[in-house]
């Protein structure tokens, strides 16, 4: 081994992504004494820390802020001896006792790794959508929405983030265009809360109604033409904000041996392990995840375990 | 459908500009933030850990500000970090983007 070599960091446990999964995956490895690495390259809390109001994760009868919850994640974790590095594992591989990561702060090492690096948000794919990329096009509303006080918007999606992100943009925007492809999925609750919007004028409903084009210019969008039953509509907005679905980060896993599903997610066995040995996935990088933050922040205390038992060296491997 | 990255403004994360010459001093700097922006938290919390000073413009308490956010970036997304260095030359970061943000603090 080079000299090189020998100085690359070895670690016990690196955990890939700091969403709901990672920091509670932490909390469990460093409570049990675990040397635990974490690598975070956009906002610490993941999807958690950009969504504005959390209702429905357990112990918060009043509901939570994302940021707080996520920032109480953090702390929660940082009190325990977790670190978390900011910066991008950009590629993985198997050296037996050790995996390899290469990450933006260089190579480094470690006995087991986890992978939680939870999803983003996917375009729609139509003329304009890239043109007015952060100047009309948007896909965070808790970052974005303030440009739009007394504005007129579009939202394309009719799941329950999309439906969650109208009721948020609601108290900036004048009035707001729901563009719903087919029909509204979000829950009950959250459907119940938006026909309010409805009830009140702030929000329209478009159901079958697909987007088809952003139309603007220099000074920014103008207007979104879609289609419904063969005809076209322009609706005259300032903005639009786009909440079509989600797909697992996992472009970097994609050289690797382990195995995917055909659209990305991980696949593991029921104790988290990859096909891959030492590498564990949990929260909705994961086939198999329900998207939501309990149940994220309960595959990562699971993993943790898993990966005690991994390193302990008795963890019994399970058919897929 | 096609896959964007969540903060599509950090994709040149791992392109790091050339720096020409040597490293000109940070005079100043600016951010615009928002009360719920996560990655404007990230930026803080990054100068933070760098110990470096800044001041913040939270365009929820002075709105008026908004448009000279917006004439500034181009944009209409926050975060936006405004270097100036001793010269007077302006770096302008939109979005958390480490790989702009990084050697423009340095
Ligand atoms: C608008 C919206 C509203 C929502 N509302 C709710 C709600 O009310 N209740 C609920 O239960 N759930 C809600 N969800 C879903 C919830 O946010 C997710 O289920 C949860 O955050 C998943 O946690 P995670 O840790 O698996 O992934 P994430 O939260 O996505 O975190 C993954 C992290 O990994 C990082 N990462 C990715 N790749 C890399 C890499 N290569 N190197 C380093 N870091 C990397 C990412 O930057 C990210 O921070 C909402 C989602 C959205 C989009």
């Amino acid at each position: 081994m080079s000299d090189k070599e020998t100085q690359v960091p070895k670690h016990d446990v690196i955990i890939i992504g700091s969403g709901p999964a990672g920091l509670t995956a932490a909390i469990y490895t460093t409570r049990e004494d675990i040397e635990t690495l974490m690598f975070e390259r956009g906002a610490v809390g993941g999807l958690a820390a950009v969504t504005d109001k959390i209702d429905n994760y357990p112990g918060f009868p009043e509901g939570v802020e994302g940021l707080k919850l996520a920032d109480d994640l953090r702390k929660q974790a940082e009190r325990f001896g977790a670190v978390i590095e900011l910066g991008e594992v950009t590629a993985i591989s198997d050296e037996g006792e050790y995996k390899r990561l290469e990450t933006t702060s260089g190579d480094m090492l470690a006995k087991a790794i986890l992978v939680a690096t939870g999803s983003d948000y996917k375009k729609i794919g139509v003329p304009g959508e890239q043109e007015f990329y952060a100047r009309g096009v948007h896909y965070c509303a808790t970052c974005d929405g303030a440009f739009y006080r007394d504005k007129k918007l579009a939202v394309v999606g009719g799941g329950n983030s999309a439906i969650q992100e109208t009721i948020f943009l609601t108290r900036f925007a004048s009035h707001i265009d729901l563009l719903v492809r087919s029909t509204i999925k979000a829950s009950d609750v959250l459907q119940q809360e938006l026909e309010e919007y409805v009830k009140n004028g702030k929000v329209t409903v478009h159901l079958a109604t697909s987007t088809q084009n952003i139309v603007g210019d220099t000074s920014g969008v103008k207007s979104v033409t879609t289609q419904k039953d063969g005809k076209n509509k322009e609706f005259e907005v300032d903005g639009v904000f786009v909440f079509v679905g989600l797909l697992p980060n996992t472009q970097f896993l994609k050289p690797t041996p382990i195995r995917l599903d055909e659209i990305g997610f991980v696949i593991t066995d029921q104790n988290l392990h990859t096909s891959m040995p030492g590498v564990f996935a949990c929260g909705d990088v994961r086939c198999g995840a329900t998207m939501q933050i309990a149940s994220a922040a309960g595959e990562g205390a699971t993993a943790a375990l898993k990966i005690r038992e991994y390193l302990e060296g008795h963890m019994h491997p399970i058919q897929n | 459908m096609t896959v964007v990255a969540f903060d599509r403004l950090r994709q040149g994360f791992l392109k790091r500009p050339k720096v020409q010459g040597g490293p000109i001093m940070v005079k100043n700097i600016t951010i615009f933030t928002t009360n719920t922006c996560a990655y404007c938290h990230m930026v803080k919390k990054y100068l933070g850990i760098k110990g470096i000073n800044y001041e913040e413009v939270n365009l929820d308490e002075h709105p008026n500000r908004q448009a000279e956010a917006m004439e500034i970036s181009g944009t209409m997304t926050v975060p936006v970090t405004v270097v100036t260095k001793q010269d007077e030359t302006k770096e302008v970061i939109i979005g958390y983007n480490l790989a702009r943000l990084a050697p423009a603090v340095a």
